[in-house]
């Protein structure tokens, strides 16, 4: 489907993304090089703790994820590991299963409690969902404690052993350095993947998220499933580094101690969080004497950090080793990078709304509004401030019900389907209050808007799949198109939130034509725009226009939308005031009076 | 060029040689400005020349590199936005910002915090006749609102205030075209009473109109103060733009 997809990575000259920092590489073969070698450096004492930070690594690689870029705020991973640990030494001692076998079946055990434990947040937020991943943890522990048939109960049990050489202490140490990188490289696929991005504009811009076509609930509990998987097998490690668990070594300080290596890592980034896990793993043997104040001491690190550094190790390094990118200024839009952009988009369809109502308690935001728009003209919507444009607009991208009426696109019945399938269907939209995902970079953004044409699934793209890397770069040349054809190219390389009010509307703007639409809705897209700018704006409308294109424009620059529309209807009040050719509409008195001013 | 000096007699606000940026970013660099007692002020540019900028460092949203601002006499260059406000400089930003989960009232009492007690009442009045909109709405949670009355509240939150002077940034952006002209009439009226005006605004002809003084600023550097007669004439304005845009 992609065979030019490598000539366009050999002719892009688009700013590299983090992966392909050669820097990095060689940063990265040294790290690993040093770990291979610390064996024949240290004694035992040490690569035992060196065994430990690896196995605690695998748990946090996956965490990271969660925590670092979902933003789900899970404490309770202890209860993962424990049910991974119980797993590997259960199957061992009391079925006699080869440690290999132990492992895996650890890993499928954690990957069915990683799916439970991301239940509770499709619906609850923040601290809510904390306390019950807390809940969680504790219920696995009691339940260790009390099944002692078959856990041991407070006696425990053997952890598994692997067979010779990995029984030996350095040979464990290099299984566990395997695992780490295997963990490392898994972590590494999904988060410079569209998967990665996706679970950063959930974490920082869900409405934004949701409007692209990413499916929130799948994408969490996927990535739940996954770092369920790591957690598990860092848990059947653990039990066998440990070669005997009791439910105690399943505490609630080890729970802090992981949320803590996130967060002083630095959360959403990789190498942060690995250097958070190895403090973390030396502190308390070098702070040995000091292990009653050890609750205590994570809190003070954590609040230095905090106030130091808030973005953890990863934004020190970052301020060491990174340039700070500095904006080039806009450019002049190019708007004929669209027919790269738009080539093969969707079919023509046509957006219908029948007798459309929508109240929220008394207040009627819609009543019976009916507006047609056809593929390849600009319809525009207009109306006094409150009069219900951006609530249709949320009607027809999925975020409001309709309380009556019916909206039609194309062949769909759109009553029944969330916002995330709509823009499937080719629906895209722009936020009147630009909805930009601040700490992706301005490409990365626009890369978003191709979320559901991704066709490589999660699992594959963890595995480092090249068809995968391939769609990557497709999308992102895709991308620099469209971003080029609103004049934001010179800025690709920005963090989202650097870009200015306006720069962010022509991002939102690229971001929906990466994503192909049959249907542009656009939210004011020339607020706070120069005169100039409005021009530019008009031009890129326009062709984005004559590419089949349907577009659904809310503005108040009355100037604009007479100029670009084909067609015009005002609404007042919910209903619809007037509709028509714009000249019509513009000398209508109603209009004049209720909207337009003398 | 005489014109680029700043009135020195009787300003209410005046900035010498501020520069300010972002990190190690430089925004603005050495921009003199003054705004008196009562006057309207438009400050013009495109977009990007660093307008917001500087009306943030005006108001101690971001820390100056150099230069000074004194407000009423008074050196504020250190200090925070809170100290500016209870002077009286009060900074309307861009974008609807607003807390979502209190009512409009509380939204607007809230802003009348710095006022005396008796007076909050009186003043959340005012604000409400100046935009009936959001009267009717006064017990509506402020998240609920349209984005246009949620600017619309914005400003009426400068306005409960009682500012000396009032930092306009945008304040047309999202509002119906017969609002624009409500709320330049309101930003007129406030002339009256004695209150200056300092106005970023895009749809510049219509700030022209009821402006006293005019700032071009561009690529963060002051190209031309003057009138805002002269800048009416044809010309003048574009000249300006451009004439920064070409470095000689």
């Amino acid at each position: 489907m992609m065979p030019t997809g490598l000539e366009a990575i050999a002719s892009t000259d688009l700013p590299p993304l983090t992966r392909q920092r050669p820097r990095a590489l060689w940063a990265a073969a040294a790290v690993i090089g040093l770990a291979v070698l610390l064996p024949a450096g240290v004694n035992q004492y040490w690569m035992q703790i060196g065994t430990l930070a690896f196995v605690y690594w695998v748990l946090i690689a996956g965490l990271d994820l969660i925590i670092g870029y979902a933003g789900q705020l899970a404490v309770g991973f202890v209860g993962l590991l424990a049910i991974g640990a119980y797993t590997a030494s259960i199957l061992c001692e009391k079925a006699s299963w080869p440690a290999f076998a132990a492992l895996a079946a650890a890993g499928a055990a954690g990957a069915l409690f990683g799916f439970l434990v991301g239940l509770p947040s499709l619906r609850l937020k923040g601290f809510y969902f904390a306390m019950t991943t807390l809940g969680f943890s504790t219920i696995v522990t009691q339940v260790a404690l009390g099944w002692e048939r078959l856990t041991g109960g407070g006696i425990g049990l053997p952890g598994p052993i692997f067979p010779a050489p990995l029984d030996s202490p350095v040979g464990f140490y290099y299984l566990a350095l395997g695992m780490a990188l295997l963990a490392t490289y898994l972590l590494r696929n999904v988060a410079f993947s569209n998967f990665g991005r996706g679970l950063v504009a959930v974490r920082d811009a869900e409405v934004a998220a949701e409007a692209m076509g990413v499916p929130i609930t799948r994408l969490k509990l996927v990535t739940f499933t996954l770092s369920g998987i790591l957690a598990g097998m860092a848990g059947a490690l653990f039990a066998a580094r440990q070669t005997y668990i009791t439910p105690d070594a399943f505490t609630f300080d080890l729970s802090v101690l992981f949320f803590i290596m996130v967060l002083i890592g630095g959360r959403g980034r990789i190498v942060g969080p690995m250097i958070g896990t190895l403090i973390l793993t030396l502190l308390p043997e070098i702070a040995a004497p000091l292990v009653m104040w050890s609750n205590f001491l994570y809190a003070v690190l954590l609040l230095l950090v905090v106030l130091i550094v808030p973005g953890g190790i990863a934004a020190f390094l970052e301020r060491l080793f990174v340039k700070t990118a500095k904006g080039e200024g806009l450019e002049a839009p190019a708007p004929e990078r669209l027919n790269a952009v738009l080539g093969q988009h969707a079919s023509p369809k046509v957006l219908t709304l029948q007798g459309v109502a929508l109240h929220f308690g008394g207040v009627r935001a819609l009543d019976g509004v009916d507006v047609a728009v056809w593929p390849g003209t600009v319809h525009g919507l207009i109306g006094p401030n409150g009069s219900g444009k951006t609530t249709l607009l949320n009607a027809v991208s999925g975020f409001y019900a309709a309380n009556s009426g019916r909206i039609v696109f194309g062949e769909a019945d759109l009553a029944a389907r969330p916002s995330a399938d709509r823009a499937a269907l080719g629906i895209a939209r722009t936020f009147q209050t630009p909805r930009v995902v601040g700490n992706l970079s301005v490409l990365e953004n626009a890369m978003l808007g191709a979320y559901r044409q991704f066709t490589t699934s999660f699992p594959a793209v963890a595995l480092g799949s090249r068809h995968g890397v391939i769609e990557d770069c497709a999308i992102r040349q895709r991308a620099a198109d469209a971003l080029a054809a609103v004049g934001l190219r010179r800025l690709a390389h920005l963090r989202a939130e650097q870009l200015q009010h306006t720069e962010q509307r022509l991002l939102e703007i690229a971001r929906c034509l990466v994503m192909q639409p049959s249907i542009l809705l656009l939210d004011e897209p020339a607020a706070g725009l120069s005169h100039d700018e409005i021009e530019h704006l008009q031009a890129l409308i326009e062709h984005i226009r004559s590419l089949g294109v349907a577009i659904l424009l809310v503005e108040h620059h009355a100037d604009l939308v007479f100029q670009v529309s084909d067609e015009v209807t005002v609404l007042d009040v919910g209903r619809v005031l007037a509709h028509g050719a714009p000249a019509e509409v513009r000398i209508n008195p109603e209009v004049i009076n209720a909207y337009l001013g003398a | 060029m005489p014109t680029l000096a700043p009135e020195r007699d009787g300003a209410l606000l005046m900035a010498s040689d501020l520069s300010a940026g972002y990190g190690a970013i430089r925004v603005l660099q050495q921009v003199n400005l003054s705004v008196r007692a009562g006057q309207v002020v438009a400050l013009v540019g495109p977009n990007g020349a660093g307008k917001s900028t500087l009306l943030k460092a005006l108001s101690g949203m971001i820390p100056k590199t150099s230069g000074t601002v004194s407000f009423g006499g008074q050196d504020i260059t250190r200090l925070t936005t809170q100290a500016c406000g209870r002077l009286g400089l009060v900074h309307v930003i861009e974008g609807h910002r607003v807390l979502p989960s209190l009512t409009v009232e509380e939204n607007l009492l809230l802003a009348a915090l710095d006022q005396p007690a008796s007076a909050r009442r009186a003043r959340v009045e005012e604000a409400y006749r100046v935009f009936p909109e959001i009267a009717e709405k006064r017990h509506l949670g402020a998240g609920s609102l349209s984005g246009g009355q949620q600017q619309m509240l914005v400003i009426a939150q400068g306005i409960v205030r009682q500012p000396r002077l009032l930092l306009l940034d945008e304040p047309s952006a999202g509002l119906a075209p017969v609002l624009i002209a409500r709320v330049l009439e309101v930003v007129a009226a406030f002339r009256t009473k004695g209150t200056a005006v300092l106005l970023v605004e895009q749809a510049v002809e219509k700030a022209l109109h009821i402006a006293d003084r005019v700032y071009v600023l561009v690529h963060g550097r002051i190209v031309l103060a003057t009138d805002a007669q002269s800048a009416r004439a044809p010309g003048v304005l574009e000249r300006a733009y451009l004439g920064a845009a070409q470095p000689s």
